[in-house]
């Protein structure tokens, strides 16, 4: 089985939500996880963000839609981490 | 619902927009009363359910007019920022908390722009409801109404006052400058 541990994206976003609520609504839908944004670049109506989220068993089509849902769009995942834990029952989370 | 508005005010930056027409137009409504009870004050009018109906009648159409022409400027204002944000994001955003928002405020705004000059019409007229009523005053209705009014203005004016840094009592003295020329304008009319 495969888990999700870390996932890094390169992010546009508005300007508003801040990075500060950006990164609390993501965190919010990945209990136990860390998120970390930076700001890469800044243009007159956007931003683009390198969104870093680590976790135990990360859910990314939980990550995309709450990006999607604050108005941001995924410009490309540019970094992942998966561990395989043999032996589990469970469906992977991939 | 109550969170969800403040978020979206947070959002599009609408909380001066609000303010503004919570000011703006509650001032229409406090300075439209006074003319109204200036005016019935002047033409020595007794019939109390006149006076009641005539600012009634006014408060309602200051309330239609205010959700109105609220709710079709700002569905216009918040539809162009929406279009604008989803050019520089080269996406569309009807289904994200913006597109959520520039449905959602439009509304709040309208029933803020139209219920504060029929809530502060309402304050106003209350004497006038009250001696209607039946209900001993201290003073004559309408004299107690010209008061109401000039304290909801000079309020008005301190709100405005602390938004933008200004002393308190100049503030509020200004607001009641404004009511007091107001009700000279018609005194002087109602003389020629």
């Amino acid at each position: 089985m495969a888990h999700i541990r870390k996932v890094v994206c390169d992010v546009l976003k508005p300007h508003r939500p801040a990075v500060l609520e950006f990164a609390a609504a993501v965190a919010e839908k990945c209990p136990g996880c860390i998120v970390n944004l930076k700001v890469e670049a800044v243009d007159q109506n956007t931003e683009s963000v390198m969104l870093r989220v680590e976790g135990e068993q990360l859910d990314y089509e939980v990550i995309s839609t709450t990006i999607i849902e604050m108005g941001g769009s995924i410009h490309s995942v540019d970094e992942v981490e998966v561990i395989h834990l043999p032996g589990a029952d469970q469906d992977s989370s991939l | 619902m109550f969170e969800k508005i403040r978020f979206s005010l947070g959002l599009t930056g609408t909380h001066g927009i609000v303010r503004r027409y919570l000011v703006v137009n509650g001032f229409d409504g406090a300075l439209t009363m006074l003319g109204l009870v200036v005016g019935f004050y002047l033409s020595n009018t007794d019939d109390l359910r006149v006076v009641i109906g005539a600012c009634i009648g006014a408060a309602v159409a200051l309330a239609v007019s205010g959700v109105s022409s609220a709710y079709i400027s700002e569905t216009a204002e918040k539809r162009k920022e929406l279009r604008e944000l989803e050019q520089a994001m080269i996406r569309n955003l009807d289904t994200s908390i913006h597109g959520r928002a520039s449905r959602l405020l439009p509304f709040f705004v309208a029933f803020v722009n139209g219920m504060s000059p029929f809530v502060i019409s309402l304050l106003i007229i209350s004497p006038i409801w009250a001696a209607y009523l039946s209900i001993e005053l201290p003073l004559p209705p309408l004299i107690l109404s010209f008061l109401v009014a000039l304290a909801v203005l000079f309020f008005l004016g301190i709100y405005l006052g602390r938004i933008s840094d200004i002393h308190w009592l100049w503030a509020g003295l200004r607001a009641l400058i404004v009511a007091l020329v107001t009700g000279a304008i018609i005194v002087i009319l109602n003389l020629l």
